[in-house]
């Protein structure tokens, strides 16, 4: 990669440009590919901005792109995705506000104390495939850890007690449905069984392709799909950032 | 005659005549009746505006000007006839004039040049209170039209005088130069005179003080208009007040020196944006003044420090007696009145003495403790009987955590308090903890499994664990952008971790797995804490505001306002009823969880605050920065009572050992330091002069007060840990 990149000398004006900005701003120390990045971000913003005035022309009915228009672009785009917090006279007000009211008095002996069940994340609807904690062949690359997660097929209903409602299930890529072996979770044991305790995934064992969960209602109604499961032994070492690259296509076809 | 101006005024497209014939009218008395109303006022006559100003601009230029002088005339008239009279409907109508004529304003004064957008600006926002002030920014701007390089010229003669004072008062006048500098740039800035700002800048930027360097190096970033509205930084600094402290003699000085005639600009900026606090007493010397100024907003005037603050310790509940003697001294606390009574005896308490600075139990809402806690609590007191007491001649073993293969990646970093568990929070977004003793970590089985157990044995807790998946460490991943504060529960069954994503999570260590997202904060959170007691914890990130939550509420209960820029680094008091923040705005503020007031305003750091510690007996502060510099606060008095100077680069880790002997501080440029806490806080001066005005006096006695440095491999030290035995851990990651 060092190859790739331009000696200072010879360096394209852009880059230099961004050299300078880097330096005029006293920022000293940087990996040379900050400017790369820059040189990008510069390119797409302005391929964008260019793009959205050019919309606005011919909305207009104009022949040619002129400074409004890139002056409304630039305004549209700052609005989407640079925002800025908001002000100070507007932050004080709601902090006034929200002072006011006193302190909630804690419940005893109430268990572990979560909000209502809708602000949780605690049914959640997919699992994780975990990465293989194989020693990396490819030792000595830094990749990155790829994350798949279980598409979304069944949305569990709130794990209250209730009347199990009909479950719709949809499953994407899946062969015949397979019985699960043995690794079923739970979204939420209902209060008739004493324990309270909130389980849910567990996060080791590996899975060879999309996982679509079960949920559990009451006691009985378990609803699954999934596709070939196979556990296997993940040796997990204690390193902290073992990574191995994965494969995409179970990311790309969520 | 007042109708006739008023008609004039309120035309959407005033004719030439009609101004002329409006200036005619009221030129006879406005030269007079400014000149008069003004004079009440501290500010004094500017040039008469009746006569319009010779400008090499065109006759409608001219006139213009004239009609907005004659309407900001009309406006402070109105104004003041419904101060004399009529009260809040006068007061009503004549606000409303206001706006009228500021609206007005904004649409005759088509140049870019005009001093309208001044008044227009978010500025309103104190126009209640500053009316006046607004009238003069705006007749000041107005005299400015055309010529902002006479802001050079003014700012010269200043500098030429405050060099000329005695050098007693010379060290205090010479704080006025930096918000002025930065005030007036950002006048001919927002007026869209970029070339004279520009020059202006080149020219003066050079005489500020060094440790304001950051923050001119971004002014210098900053030449348009357009730049200056994202960033909400600047803004709060344009509407914010900059205190500074004066003596009273130095301020007569710069005052008389400011009312003569040629100097009013000045005089106007230092009205509109500065707020002198004035002490009696003697001037300050510059190494008092260098120590407590550097923050974004100047000092802290003296009543943002005189609330009370109770900062004593809360009483730890007898727990070696069984159940329901405990549950009786706990009625007794709360039958106890307030602490503001004076302690007798005779109350008929048990034989500890109510602290006069402790909070009462009840002030804030706290939970209970569970057996499990109780079990915890008793461990607490085993262990500490067995704590190594620290001394200058007796220092702590160093243990050192280093973090492999993370690639800078490790930006966050956090022990449980009985030390058993470590957790990472990584640039990747994942939080991973692990295990620090032998035992490993083991999740809750799943629902399925647990059915299948005895419920009834005597290892139910044990066998409730899943033995398959038992590791060192697991993995969490949840957040969709770099982890950037972690904290772990005092009962060791949650974990929190806040994001660049904006959101905070709280993880079941039972479980694993994530159990609440707090949506609050839509930017960047950069640091998380529990309470000391458990169920609250606060964050601070980038929208400038700290915010108090409740694990069991979706929405913060509380939220700390005030900072100007970034919360960097938020802690809980000791007794869980205050607050600390560190800003990126260079100074500290302690909150009072129960009404969110600010009750101190801690300034003295020159760069944004990274660390904060409080001592355990809860009177002390301690605080780092990037400036390197370890400074030491009396919360009681609000006052800086140490500065432990030795690292150079930020102090990113500091902790108190157990009983406070010790105060361990663990930086970028990979040392972590062993100072005396116990010697710098025997050295307090504390005479009523100094709690009075605030003046401190700091022996320069870093080099006694350093016990040793110990060096890592190339490691930045990130987090410090003393565990219950008075071992000091400490963690980072490895960056060769």
């Amino acid at each position: 990669a060092r190859s790739k990149m331009a000696s200072p000398k010879t360096a394209p004006k852009d880059a230099q440009v961004m050299a300078q900005i880097l330096k005029d701003m006293g920022i000293t120390e940087y990996e040379p590919r900050v400017i790369n990045q820059m040189l990008e971000f510069t390119y797409r913003y302005v391929t964008t901005i260019i793009e959205d005035a050019k919309i606005y022309a011919t909305h207009a009915k104009k022949s040619t792109v002129d400074a409004d228009d890139v002056r409304l672009a630039i305004q549209c785009r700052m609005d989407q995705s640079f925002t800025s917090p908001p002000p100070r006279d507007f932050l004080l007000e709601v902090a006034k506000q929200k002072n006011q009211t006193p302190l909630p008095l804690i419940k005893p002996y109430s268990g572990p104390r979560l909000p209502p069940d809708r602000y949780c994340l605690t049914a959640p609807n997919y699992r994780l495939k975990s990465v293989q904690k194989k020693v990396s062949s490819s030792s000595g690359r830094i990749t990155v850890p790829r994350l798949s997660v279980g598409a979304v097929s069944s949305r569990p209903s709130t794990p209250t007690l209730g009347t199990p409602s009909a479950q719709t299930v949809v499953t994407s890529k899946v062969g015949t449905p397979v019985s699960l072996t043995g690794q079923r979770f739970t979204v939420q044991i209902p209060s008739s069984q004493s324990s309270t305790v909130k389980s849910a995934t567990p996060s080791t064992p590996t899975v060879q392709n999309v996982l679509i969960n079960p949920s559990l209602i009451g006691s009985k109604n378990i609803l699954i799909t999934t596709n070939m499961v196979s556990s296997q032994n993940s040796a997990n070492d204690s390193n902290p950032l073992k990574r191995k690259h994965d494969e995409d296509d179970d990311y790309d076809a969520l | 005659k007042m109708a006739a101006v008023q008609d004039g005024s309120i035309e959407p497209e005033p004719d030439k005549e009609i101004k002329t014939e409006i200036l005619n009218d009221v030129a006879g008395n406005l030269a007079p009746a400014a000149a008069g109303m003004l004079s009440s006022s501290p500010v004094p006559a500017p040039v008469p505006m009746a006569a319009p100003k010779p400008t090499p601009s065109a006759a409608e230029a001219k006139d213009q000007q004239t009609l907005l002088a004659v309407l900001q005339f009309l406006k402070k008239n109105k104004l003041v006839e419904s101060a004399g009279g009529a009260g809040a409907g006068g007061g009503q109508s004549g606000d409303a004039e206001g706006g009228d004529a500021s609206s007005l304003l904004s649409r005759v004064s088509s140049t870019p040049a005009a001093p309208s957008p001044v008044v227009a600006a978010p500025i309103p926002a104190k126009a209640t209170g500053g009316e006046q002030p607004d009238v003069s920014v705006v007749l000041s701007a107005y005299s400015q039209q055309g010529d902002p390089a006479l802001y050079q010229v003014y700012y010269n003669g200043l500098k030429k005088f405050i060099e000329s004072v005695l050098d007693c008062h010379r060290a205090e006048l010479s704080q006025v130069f930096y918000p002025l500098f930065v005030h007036m740039y950002l006048e001919l800035v927002y007026n869209n005179h970029e070339n004279e700002a520009k020059a202006f800048f080149e020219k003066f930027s050079g005489d500020q003080e060094c440790y304001y360097e950051d923050d001119l190096r971004v002014l210098s970033g900053l030449s348009k208009r357009e730049h200056m509205k994202g960033n909400e930084t600047l803004l709060d600094f344009r509407t914010s007040k900059f205190v500074l402290r004066i003596s009273r003699d130095s301020y007569q000085l710069l005052k008389r020196h400011l009312q003569e005639r040629q100097n009013n600009q000045i005089w106007n900026i230092i009205q509109e944006h500065l707020y002198i606090d004035i002490f009696d007493g003697m001037p300050r010397s510059k190494s008092q003044i260098d120590s407590m100024s550097g923050s974004l907003a100047g000092e802290a005037k003296r009543e943002a420090n005189k609330a009370k603050v109770f900062y004593g310790l809360l009483k730890e509940p007898e727990i070696e007696v069984p159940l329901d003697d405990e549950d009786e001294e706990a009625e007794n606390e709360e039958g106890k009145p307030k602490k503001k009574k004076p302690k007798k005896d005779s109350m008929g308490s048990k034989s500890k003495k109510q602290d006069p600075n402790a909070p009462a139990q009840n002030r804030i809402p706290l939970p209970e403790l569970k057996d499990s806690d109780k079990l915890d609590k008793i461990m607490n007191m085993k262990e500490a009987t067995k704590r190594v007491r620290l001394g200058p001649e007796n220092l702590p073993s160093i243990c050192f955590y280093t973090f492999l293969n993370a690639y800078q990646g490790l930006t966050a970093v956090d022990f449980t308090d009985d030390s058993s568990l470590i957790a990472g929070g990584f640039a990747d977004s994942t939080v991973r903890v692990w295990s620090v003793t032998p035992k490993k970590l083991r999740s809750v089985k799943s629902a399925a499994d647990l059915s299948l157990i005895d419920k009834e044995s005597d290892d139910v807790l044990e066998r409730i664990m899943d033995e398959k998946t038992a590791s060192e460490s697991k993995i969490l991943h949840g957040h969709s952008g770099p982890v950037y504060g972690i904290g772990f529960s005092p009962d060791r069954n949650y974990l929190l971790s806040s994001s660049e994503d904006g959101t905070v999570r709280l993880w079941s260590l039972q479980t694993f797995t994530c159990l609440v997202g707090y949506k609050g904060h839509n930017y960047p959170v950069w640091d998380t804490q529990f309470s000391p007691y458990g169920y609250y914890f606060i964050s601070g990130g980038h929208d400038r505001v700290a915010r108090l939550w409740a694990t069991d509420h979706y929405q913060p209960l509380r939220m700390f306002s005030g900072h100007l820029a970034d919360v960097t680094c938020t802690r809980f008091h000791p007794n869980s009823n205050y607050v600390a923040t560190g800003s990126a705005d260079r100074t500290i503020r302690l909150w009072d969880v129960l009404n969110g007031n600010c009750v101190r305003i801690l300034t003295g750091h020159k760069g944004p605050i990274h660390s904060l510690a409080f001592s355990p007996n809860g009177k002390f502060l301690a605080s780092g920065a990037t400036d390197g510099r370890v400074l030491l606060w009396d919360i009681g008095h609000g006052l800086m009572i140490g500065e432990l100077k030795g690292h150079t680069d930020t102090v990113y880790a500091l902790k108190f050992s157990r009983d406070g002997e010790i105060l361990a501080s663990g930086s970028m440029d990979n040392t972590v330091r062993l100072w005396d806490s116990l010697k710098a806080f025997d050295d307090i001066e504390t005479d009523d002069f100094t709690a009075a005005t605030g003046h401190i006096h700091l022996p320069d006695n870093s080099q006694e007060l350093l016990l040793g440095t110990y060096m890592t491999k190339s490691s930045p030290v990130i987090h410090l840990h003393f565990t219950r035995r008075n071992l000091l851990l400490a963690a980072g990651g490895y960056n060769p």
